[in-house]
């Protein structure tokens, strides 16, 4: 039977329902009837259930843990918001007010979602005494993703997924931003909606495509690389996953909800104010990932230091698994942070409280304090693990092991602990004790050590090695070139006299893109080529590969250099119009060009990943010969991981790292021009 | 095991230090001399930039010495084909590794040393704290290169001039306690002096910045930031708001007016004579009052001069009711001038400035009660 | 499931009590930042505190933790001699305790004379002893789980990991109720 007709009817039914739905709400609530992307956002997501439910089967589609989660937690947030204007009314409130309704409405939608989904099922039935049910058969093919699994590569690969699907949402956010600036006065954004635009984009991409990307490959990859079966905590493992995808469309819903012009820093008393009335989905959605890369970090840590595979000293751990470690230590304790300055910007949205209100008794300046401690560490968190790839991936492709391992290692604590007590360089000119701006500035440049000892010694390891510019190395090279340029231009930064100018100027924003660019985003390109072959079994195409390394390269050179110009020539950031300060227009048609490179990289890189799944010559266990252990078992992965547990007996990057079986055949032993 | 590298190292060793020297000089050549920075309007930003030039320039050597390292590395260490086997393994090496190491160190104790010492030139900021209704303040000064006391100051406390800096959305105002001055929406100030600008914020956080003069600082409610500047050059500047505040940030700004001391002398005089109240005729940013009760502006016709800009300050007193102000060519309402965002009492707001339009008659109202509030605008 | 010879796996200790070291230091962190805020408000504004909730009924909600502390320990001790009846009523014993002090701070809260609305005071007040109560609330729940678990024989006197571990969990939410209550109720 040709299903295509039933299909659309479905489709185009859904839309037509939820969209009337939407409009008869508004109705009721005394809304004007028609606005654009609420009616047209519920019509096509209900069109694409729709449509999904009639191409898989409705039975089939509710059998999926997220599918009933999403829709009960949707029923739950509407019956919430419901009672609670009810409640309102009885006690003489007004039953409307944004910030209440909403907030109480989400957090029992996402408790209903959490439920029904599944993830506290494991758990319930530990506690009264029952068998778990991890081990209950899986669905097969794609169909498991959507469910609530315990296997660690399986999570890997959602939350990885999770990532990827909303950084095209984010960078073309960014696109119809820069395009905007192009020429402000086309009016392509109103003002106020540039600045929501913006901020959504930073929101989104720290923490629903840094954070899940890299704590998809985490996932997947320390157990492997630690010779361990699982992390240590599988089922915590499950729920920690199950946060992100709603708080990633909390985030991006936001826009509907009115958005918020003040950055993803979101500064009180204007966070605070009605005004910003998309503030609450985003602080909300923020708390729920933090609260998540917190739970990770409990299991990753854990998995660390109790699995790892006998021989496998701290000190032979490959530098990615270091990164972790120094990662996931950070993100343990400081994710606090935001997760209680959000909130305490949120308990005074929705209860009135006043921490940061002066005629309250409260301090401005206190929140800046809270958010800090906590966000300048965090972008320690979002470059240690690609800092931690890139170290890894370079002896891969030069046939030489990293040069000063010991150093390398000790780094990455290093600057993830030098990290902590730097966090008031971002409040320089923000109004702190004249006293504390020196001893920060002292802190913040110190911090330049140790990110020294790792470029250095990467290009020691470059150095006479036997390089193959393969696709994997490529990507960490133009890595490790904008890392360099990022990190030089946060020298005038941490320095304070120079900071007073160019605080809040494009120099900021230049300098942190050039930091995401060369310590994520192409440490992740590069990860995806290089592991893309263990996780499917097959390569992806080195001719694409190129391809989109030359498109997104030079693009991203394009989008740095024009902006720290900007910087420079005094240009504020966060502003929608720059009519008052001439001759800009050339720096910001660069950095839009740059991004839409960027951007035409990204879909060349999804085309490679589509095609090369399935056509793409097949891998075998170790393509690129490298030593760590993942490399010693069959692409893709068994479920239990190892057949047998391998033993270690060296650093990554030697052949000698490690065996499986027998007796070692060899010491670790003495080379030529060896130092320990 | 693992064979030796390819390519003789003490021959191209020394071409690459060449090559690094050669390009590291230039680079620092220009960084040093050209003026990348425009404008330069403050003996503050002077500080800035030249310390900036030397910050760039260590920067670009130790950058152009990794690209040209990875470079040649790229171009001449290259794997044969065939060549299956891998280098001698180099684990490290601990004199290199504890050199870089140490000589970063090195750099940045100096770099840090000398920005303490460019900051008590600057005597950049001082952070008055005042306590709720009381006027106790508790004084903080810039440490400088680690000696607590007065920060460097190139003007002696009389040859000061003290402005109050009043911030609140979207509107700079400025006062001038020594000279009786109270509110004026321009900044104006004397060439050659020291000044010092005392900011508050009634509401949210702001920032004040001029591109020429360099430095910002934050205007923080409940707190009173100190901020001193010296403008070296005559002309006409901006204040940017540098903080986000809200939808009108962008256009938060105010004229600045560097003048000769005679000239601002002579308008202090006609501040005086003009009674502190109207901004006098050189003045082109005008401050409307407007209120919204009970559904209705306080005034059904606003008049205003022509060629100014214009700022209106709306006040809506209705509890839980939106209003606007919003200006339209006709009553019909199909070409807007100017639309304010929607606000809901009780609150106020100063929208940012807009261009009045040229001399004749025009219309406004509320967008959300668009038959009950409305009004005759004229600009002269 | 089972795995060839080299299964290493079974010799390393379980990492459930190391799992709740790492989240009580993260917990340490959040309230953590209850604290900074409490005392940075105390240092910076004047007349501090503007308030003076009472402390008597402090100090019997303190009471009532210690003593709840003491149960649990007791019922750790009583399953780590395989006495499964000991440890049932322990278990019992710390969740009424601990509901005991969620009913005191829920009677103390409405009869305070100052709301979280009030000042800055009042937010902080109640945000840093809601936070604890809901810390306290969350290990009643565990220990309701564990008390299910110990009707079904599921400890042994061999096997109690969940008891330690939860234990730890109920010790570390006491020591953080004692600095709240120096904070609020002493230094003030």
């Amino acid at each position: 039977m040709n299903k295509a007709p039933l299909k659309a009817f479905a489709g185009l039914a859904g839309l037509a329902a939820g969209g009337g739905l939407t409009m008869l709400v508004r109705l009721a609530l005394g809304m004007p009837v028609w606005k654009t992307s609420p009616v047209l956002v519920v019509g096509i997501a209900a069109g694409l259930f729709a449509w999904l439910a009639a191409t898989v089967g409705f039975r089939k589609l509710l059998s999926l843990d997220a599918a009933r989660g999403a829709l009960c937690g949707l029923a739950g947030t509407g019956v919430a918001i419901g009672i609670t204007m009810l409640v309102r009314l009885a006690i003489g409130l007004p039953a409307w007010n944004a910030s209440p309704v909403l907030t109480v409405g989400i957090f029992t939608g996402v408790v209903v979602y959490l439920i029904t989904l599944g993830v506290f099922n494991y758990w319930a039935r530990w506690a009264v005494g029952r068998p778990d049910g991890a081990d209950r058969p899986k669905k097969p093919g794609w169909a498991r993703y959507f469910d609530v699994d315990t296997d660690h590569k399986v999570i890997g690969v959602q939350y990885f997924v999770t990532g990827l699907a909303f950084l095209p949402f984010a960078v073309i956010l960014q696109l119809v931003g820069r395009t905007h600036m192009v020429d402000p006065d086309l009016g392509i954004l109103a003002s106020g909606s540039y600045e929501s635009v913006i901020g959504t984009h930073g929101i989104v991409m720290m923490f629903i495509v840094v954070l899940p990307v890299f704590f998809g490959l985490v996932n997947y990859f320390v157990p492997l690389q630690i010779g361990a079966r699982d992390l240590a905590f599988p089922r915590l493992n499950a729920f920690t996953f199950w946060l992100v995808p709603p708080a990633g469309l909390l985030a991006a819903f936001s826009l509907m909800a009115g958005g918020f012009t003040t950055g993803w820093t979101a500064y009180p008393p204007l966070s605070s104010s009605f005004e910003v009335q998309g503030m609450d989905l985003v602080l909300i959605g923020v708390y729920l990932a933090g609260l998540s890369s917190i739970l990770t970090a409990v299991n990753v840590l854990a998995t660390i230091f109790k699995k790892r595979a006998p021989g496998m000293g701290f000190f032979r751990m490959p530098i990615f698994v270091w990164g972790t470690l120094a990662t996931t230590s950070l993100s343990l304790v400081f994710t606090q942070f935001i997760g209680m300055s959000f909130l305490m910007v949120l308990l005074e949205r929705t209860l009135g409280m006043g921490f940061f209100v002066p005629a309250m008794g409260g301090q401005v300046l206190l929140y800046q304090y809270l958010f800090w401690f906590y966000s300048h560490p965090a972008v320690y968190i979002f470059v240690l693990i690609g800092l931690g790839l890139i170290s890894d991936i370079i002896p891969v492709f030069v046939r030489k092991p990293l040069f000063g391992y010991k150093g390398v290692a000790v780094s990455s604590m290093g600057i993830a602990w030098g990290g902590t007590i730097v966090f008031a360089h971002h409040m320089f000119a923000a109004g702190l004790p004249g006293w504390m701006r020196v001893p920060f500035m002292i802190t913040t440049l110190l911090v330049a050590v140790p990110t020294g000892v790792k470029v250095f010694a990467w290009t020691a390891t470059t150095w006479m090695g036997k390089i193959e510019l393969k696709t994997p190395l490529l990507f960490v090279f133009a890595a490790v070139i904008l890392f360099l340029i990022g990190g030089l231009t946060g020298i005038p930064q941490g320095i304070v006299p120079t900071d007073l100018y160019l605080h809040d100027s494009y120099w900021i924003v230049g300098h942190f893109h050039a930091l995401f660019f060369g310590g994520f985003l192409l440490p992740a390109m590069a990860a995806i080529y290089y592991w893309f072959p263990k996780v499917r079994g097959r390569m992806l195409s080195e001719k694409l590969g190129r391809i989109q390394w030359f498109l997104m390269v030079p693009g991203m050179f394009l989008m740095v250099v024009p902006m720290l110009g900007l910087g420079l020539e005094g240009m504020r950031r966060r502003i929608s119009d720059y009519e008052f300060i001439l001759n800009l227009q050339p720096l910001h048609i660069a950095t839009a060009v740059g991004g839409f490179l960027v951007f035409a990289g990204l879909v060349v890189l999804g085309y490679n990943l589509v095609v090369s799944n399935r056509r793409g010559e097949t891998a075998g266990k170790n393509p690129w010969e490298a030593s760590t252990l993942e490399w010693m078992i069959s692409s893709p992965p068994p479920e239990h991981n190892f057949d047998e547990i391998p033993h270690v007996h060296d650093r990554p990057h030697l052949e000698q790292h490690a065996h499986v079986g027998g007796e070692p055949e060899q010491k670790s032993g003495e080379k030529e021009g060896d130092k320990a | 095991m693992g064979t030796k590298p390819y390519p003789e190292k003490r021959n191209h060793t020394l071409a690459m230090v060449l090559v690094i020297v050669v390009l590291s000089a230039g680079l620092v050549y220009l960084f040093l001399t050209v003026d990348f920075i425009p404008n330069a309007g403050a003996r503050e930003r002077v500080l800035i930039d030249d310390f900036l030039r030397i910050q760039l320039a260590i920067g670009s050597v130790l950058f152009i010495t990794i690209l040209t390292v990875l470079a040649y590395a790229v171009i001449f260490c290259r794997r044969r084909p065939g060549d299956d086997t891998e280098t001698h393994a180099v684990r490290g090496n601990l004199a290199l590794e504890l050199t870089w190491t140490i000589i970063p160190l090195i750099i940045v104790v100096a770099l840090s040393i000398h920005a303490a010492n460019v900051l008590d030139e600057m005597g950049a900021t001082e952070h008055a704290l005042h306590g709720q209704g009381q006027n106790d303040t508790q004084t903080y000064y810039s440490l400088g290169a680690f000696v607590p006391g007065e920060a460097g100051s190139s003007a002696s406390a009389e040859e000061e001039l003290v402005i109050d800096v009043t911030a609140a959305r979207y509107l700079w105002s400025f006062a001038y306690p020594g000279y009786g001055i109270d509110a004026v929406y321009e900044l104006r100030v004397p060439v050659g002096r020291r000044i010092v600008l005392n900011l508050h914020s009634t509401d949210v956080i702001h920032s004040f910045y001029v591109q020429e003069w360099g430095p910002k600082q934050d205007a923080v409610p409940g707190l009173s930031p100190v901020l001193r500047i010296t403008p070296t050059r005559i002309g006409e500047y901006m204040v940017q708001c540098s903080q986000l505040c809200g939808a009108g940030h962008t256009a938060m700004t105010a004229p600045v007016h560097v003048v000769s001391a005679a000239d601002f002398d002579s308008w202090i005089q006609q501040q005086a004579t003009s009674g502190n109240v109207t901004p006098p005729p050189a003045e082109t940013h005008v401050v409307i009052e407007l209120v919204a009760r009970d559904v209705a502006f306080d005034k059904d016709t606003i008049t205003v001069p022509a060629g100014v800009h214009l700022m209106i300050d709306f006040d809506n007193q209705d509890v839980g009711m939106p209003h606007n102000f919003a200006l339209y060519t006709t009553p019909a309402a199909t070409e807007p001038i100017f639309v304010g965002q929607i606000i809901d009492g009780p609150q106020r707001i100063i929208y940012p400035h807009f261009a009045a339009p040229p001399p004749g008659e025009y219309f406004f109202r509320c967008d959300v009660h668009p038959a009950q509030m409305t009004g005759t605008f004229v600009v002269q | 499931m089972t795995f060839p010879a080299v299964e290493i796996e079974s010799a390393r200790s379980s990492p459930m009590r190391l799992g709740m070291v790492l989240f009580l230091i993260s917990e340490a962190f959040l309230l953590g930042a209850l604290f900074w805020t409490y005392y940075y408000l105390r240092g910076l504004t004047p007349g501090w505190p503007p308030h003076s909730p009472p402390a008597t009924l402090a100090f019997v909600n303190t009471a009532v933790l210690l003593s709840s502390s003491a149960t649990i320990w007791l019922g750790a001790r009583a399953i780590r001699r395989g006495n499964e009846k000991g440890l049932f009523g322990f278990l019992l014993a710390t969740i009424v305790l601990g509901a005991a002090f969620l009913g005191i701070t829920g009677w103390e809260w409405t009869h305070e004379d100052f709301f979280p609305w009030t000042d800055a005071y009042g937010s902080t007040f109640y945000t840093m002893t809601g936070f604890h109560a809901l810390h306290v609330l969350g290990g009643v729940l565990l220990m309701l789980a564990l008390l299910a678990r110990t009707a079904r024989h599921r400890f042994t006197a061999d096997s109690f990991k969940a008891v330690e571990v939860g234990s730890l969990y109920w010790h570390f939410v006491d020591f953080i109720w004692i600095l709240v209550f120096t904070s609020v109720f002493i230094i003030r």
